[in-house]
């Protein structure tokens, strides 16, 4: 059920219980989670946090914790699955929920008791939700339990008018009702950033602070990067943050001769959407983003050609490219945003600049909120646990949580340079994929396929990297492509097939086409289908639907499956 | 050379002075106390001797050599034991009342006595003090805060706590939990503290 | 074990100091006054009975101290090597590049301990002593003061005991000052003693 006054209904509740939260491992999970640690932490409300991989680690965790804990908060995690059925909580449970991902499961929003939703509010969300009276209805029939109605199908004989009437009426509404939950639950897609809600939270409890403010802009900022949301609800967030920020910034500087050097300082800025660019070269920063490499297909010498055509357009010497951003010459450094955007033009480059936040703390360089996605997501990827000093076995999740604690923590460097492993990677692949032709269209969507005992083959077990991977080559594909092609192919989503760290198994992911704006994605749905009709043996445990494991001689069969549903 | 034995006694301690307690030599000990029978029983006899028969001043340098062999045996036992009693008494404080099978195989039965005593007396030592006691070997630091977070290195099962409830332990959750309950658990290494 | 107790404080002080139970089992180079009965077999080099009367001893300096004690007066010892003219010589020269410990792992100690013998030359090692250690206590300041994570092994190797001591507390203290200066030292940790006992079982189920 909806929450409609979080600070009453959900905070004021647990604030004096001992409460478990449980994280999904994505950054705007881990985003929502500092915050919430620190609202925990200015009430000492004592806690434990467990990070949950999958709808399957959800069930466990929940299982070996119900019986200490009577009071649970979701992050990022199980909002879209049916929570009563998969945990089957005890009566005294209550479960809270603040989930980016969508549609929301319509048993979630509209159970009266236990499972509670806290979403953004005075928002269009909720009225996306389907009208309880179009899903629940209570007929007069005294035997029928409500809960079960509408799949009721034992039903009494009787012959009159009035009761085939009825039926007639019934049937008309069941009709209704299935395309009504059919068109809610097609697409897969992601809402508010769930670090967002939990900011707005402690805002209207007055004990937000530049701290929580920056956790909030890295959760919205990895949502975008992570093509999770489009362009326009990505604006739409940083506008909102832009005027918490105002709002923040004011307040400091009313006292202005007791901040600290030291302290944490945000900046509204308009950035270069090039990656790492202030923690790299330029010239690597632009061969490995997503936007400048795609558009110089960095693969191709040609393209490498019209790259150093670019930097040579903007008057900045290879060398000074080649070299470490910082070591640049300060003057060009100052100019590079209008330099790239003069020459960008020319190029055909287009939203090379995006608004973004940078934060800065004492005299360190400064460090834009893609960085520190970029730094974290890595963390959260990282398959080789190179630690050499300590010999404990430490977890992505917690270096991960480390990272994002102060911006000045070493584990965020650590996670720069693993970023940069990691588009190395991508860059790599990409240009062998599109060399070799890796990327086959079926009709209905593209297709790729992931060979076993590839170089990469540990990173591409990863889903986040799996997925970030797949919307480097669907763009660059697009890329390679010619006019025509390209235009017909725009509509067109991805569907990537990599070997899966279970063995003899297939994971399988999904993305949408570059044309879909909303970033909405259609192979959740899909993917049930397909695996029922030919009753494939497919494992949908990830709380991303659009990500599957496929039991390896079920593959060709599912993807046929898929062709003929989807053409 | 007197006294060489029980050097290999305090060797074995210096060797091992940053590390844990090393096993109990028993047998070295053995051999010096040997070593200090051997040299008291001929003492013993040269001095009978010289009593007898003053004017022998020969002997008498062999039996101030003797001397202080004995002498400087008796000091490498003590120091050997002593020294290794500090080590225990250290382990009483860090790893708690209760020690590792491991640690407690390289004591001696005398050790694990003196550590059953001092455990005992530390306990009534603590009750005895204030109302209803005070557990020093808690807050060796002056606490900054009533509640710390910390991250589970291993799993531990249920950590039963002051009010009565009952919290899991499993590898890499992470915690907020009143300093007092897992500041023992910190330095025993099952807990970490994170900041 | 404290650096305001050095080894070398003799029996008095530091009866149960490891350090000092070591220092004083350094061999001193000894010649008997007196013959000694039946314990020939102390001196390896020669199968008679007794000790006799010149026979030369490598003695432990417990058993130097107390034989040659000058009411006793039954040896007299000779000054060790490292402490004579030539490697004073060298010591003036340069303190800082001599390798101490491969002279005596408790040089200063075992220094001061001869001067109460009554060598001639006493008050000459006992300046030497003091040079050397003024001389090399400004480097070992420094680079315990200073470095922070690098190999040093192979400068410490040259460092005698009390020095290796002063080193480590230097670099405590810098680590603890670090550590306070990010905020950690109020991190409460596992103890010292529990992380090693754990590092060694994990090594030996490795």
């Amino acid at each position: 059920m909806l929450i409609t006054d979080p600070v009453k209904d959900f905070f004021q509740k647990i604030i004096e219980e001992r409460v478990l939260v449980m994280v999904a491992q994505d950054v705007d999970g881990l985003c929502a989670c500092k915050i919430l640690q620190s609202l925990f932490k200015c009430d000492h409300v004592q806690y434990t946090l467990v990070p949950v991989e999958d709808k399957q680690d959800l069930v466990t965790e929940f299982d070996s914790h119900k019986e200490q804990y009577k009071h649970m908060v979701l992050l990022n995690c199980g909002g879209s699955i049916d929570l009563l059925e998969i945990l089957e909580p005890d009566d005294d449970v209550m479960i809270y929920v603040i989930d980016s991902r969508r549609p929301i499961d319509l048993v979630n929003f509209y159970c009266e008791r236990q499972v509670y939703l806290i979403l953004k509010q005075n928002q269009e969300e909720a009225q996306l939700i389907p009208d309880y009276d179009h899903i629940y209805r209570n007929y007069d029939s005294d035997n029928e339990d409500s809960d079960t109605e509408y799949e009721q199908s034992s039903k009494r004989h009787k012959f009159d008018q009035e009761t085939l009437e009825k039926k007639r009426e019934k049937r008309i509404w069941e009709e209704k009702r299935k395309e009504i939950i059919f068109d809610y639950e097609e697409y897969s897609y992601y809402g508010t950033s769930a670090a967002l809600i939990l900011y707005e939270l402690a805002w209207k409890m007055s004990k937000d602070d530049i701290t929580m403010l920056w956790w909030a802009i890295i959760g919205v900022t990895s949502q975008y990067q992570n093509k999770k949301i489009g362009r326009e609800k990505y604006i739409s967030s940083v506008l909102e943050l832009q005027g918490h920020l105002s709002r923040l910034n004011h307040r400091e500087e009313d006292n202005e001769n007791t901040t600290s050097i030291d302290s944490i300082k945000i900046n509204f800025e308009h950035d270069l959407d090039i990656a790492l660019y202030r923690h790299w070269s330029l010239f690597e920063s632009l061969c490995h983003s997503l936007n400048t490499g795609t558009t110089f297909k960095v693969w191709t010498n040609l393209g490498m050609k019209r790259l150093h055509q670019f930097l040579a357009e903007m008057g900045i010497p290879l060398t000074q490219c080649k070299q470490s951003f910082a070591f640049m010459e300060t003057k060009t450094r100052d100019n590079l945003q209008t330099l790239v955007q003069e020459s960008a033009e020319k190029f055909g480059l287009r939203n090379i600049k995006f608004h973004s936040f940078t934060a800065q703390c004492g005299f360190n360089h400064k460090l834009c909120a893609s960085d520190v996605v970029f730094s974290v997501d890595s963390i959260l990827t990282n398959t080789e646990s190179s630690k050499p000093e300590s010999y404990e076995d430490n977890s992505n999740f917690v270096d991960a949580l480390e990272g994002l604690s102060r911006i000045t923590s070493p584990k965020l460097e650590e996670g720069l340079q693993l970023a940069k492993v990691q588009l190395r990677a991508i860059k790599n692949n990409v240009g062998s994929f599109i060399d070799i032709g890796q990327v086959l269209s079926y009709g209905p969507f593209l297709y790729t396929n992931i060979k076993e005992g590839s170089p990469d083959c540990t990173l591409f077990a990863q889903p986040l990297f799996l997925v970030t991977f797949s919307h480097f080559l669907l763009h660059s594909y697009m890329r390679s492509l010619g006019k025509s092609k390209r235009d017909r192919a725009r509509n067109l989503p991805l569907v990537i097939c990599s070997p899966s760290p279970q063995e003899g198994s297939t994971m399988v992911v999904g993305i949408p086409p570059l044309s879909e704006e909303s970033r909405k994605n259609l192979f959740g749905n899909a993917f049930h289908h397909a695996s029922e009709r030919t009753k494939s043996r497919t494992q949908h445990h990830f709380f991303n639907p659009a990500i599957i494991t496929v039991v390896n001689e079920d593959r060709s069969k599912f993807i046929d499956a898929l062709i003929t549903i989807m053409s | 050379m007197f006294g060489e034995k029980a050097l290999d006694l305090i060797r074995e301690v210096h060797r091992t002075r940053e590390g844990s307690l090393g096993p109990y030599n028993e047998d070295g000990v053995r051999q010096v106390l040997e070593e200090m029978q051997v040299l008291y029983e001929a003492n013993q006899q040269d001095v009978a001797q010289l009593v007898q028969n003053d004017s022998d001043q020969t002997s008498l340098t062999a039996v101030q050599i003797r001397h202080d062999s004995l002498q400087r045996n008796k000091r490498c036992l003590l120091a050997y034991l002593y020294n290794r009693l500090q080590k225990i008494r250290a382990l009483r404080w860090e790893f708690g009342s209760v020690l590792p099978t491991d640690v407690r195989g390289n004591m001696s039965p005398k050790e694990i006595e003196w550590f059953t005593k001092y455990n005992r007396a530390l306990a009534n030592y603590m009750r005895s003090l204030g109302n209803g006691g005070l557990d020093l070997t808690q807050d060796l630091h002056p606490p900054q805060n009533v509640h710390i977070e910390v991250r589970c290195v291993e799993d531990k099962g249920e950590l039963e706590l002051d009010d009565g409830s009952k919290i899991l332990l499993k590898k890499n959750s992470l915690h907020y939990l009143p300093r007092s309950q897992c500041e023992h658990l910190i330095r025993q290494g099952v807990l970490k503290h994170v900041t | 074990m404290d650096l305001l107790c050095p080894p070398g404080g003799g029996m008095k002080q530091n009866y149960l100091s490891i350090d000092d139970i070591m220092m004083s089992s350094e061999k001193i180079p000894s010649t008997f006054l007196v013959s000694v009965k039946t314990l020939g077999y102390l001196d390896p080099s020669t199968n008679k009975k007794d000790i006799e009367v010149g026979s030369k001893l490598d003695l432990p300096l417990w058993l130097a101290l107390s034989l040659a004690h000058p009411r006793k007066k039954f040896v007299t010892v000779e000054l060790t090597k490292p402490y004579k003219a030539t490697y004073r010589e060298i010591l003036k020269a340069d303190a800082g590049v001599v390798n101490l410990y491969k002279l005596c792992p408790y040089y200063y100690a075992l220094g001061q301990q001869q001067l109460s013998l009554n060598h001639a030359e006493g008050i000459l090692v006992a300046r030497s002593l003091i040079l050397a250690f003024s001389d090399r206590f400004r480097r070992i300041m420094d680079l315990s003061g200073n470095a922070i994570g690098g190999d040093n092994s192979s400068l410490i190797q040259q460092f005698d005991e009390v020095e290796r001591r002063l080193f480590a507390l230097g670099q405590k203290s810098l680590q603890s000052f670090q550590r306070w200066e990010v905020g950690e030292s109020r991190t409460l940790r596992t103890s010292e003693l529990v992380s090693r006992h754990r590092k060694r079982k994990r090594e030996a189920v490795d």
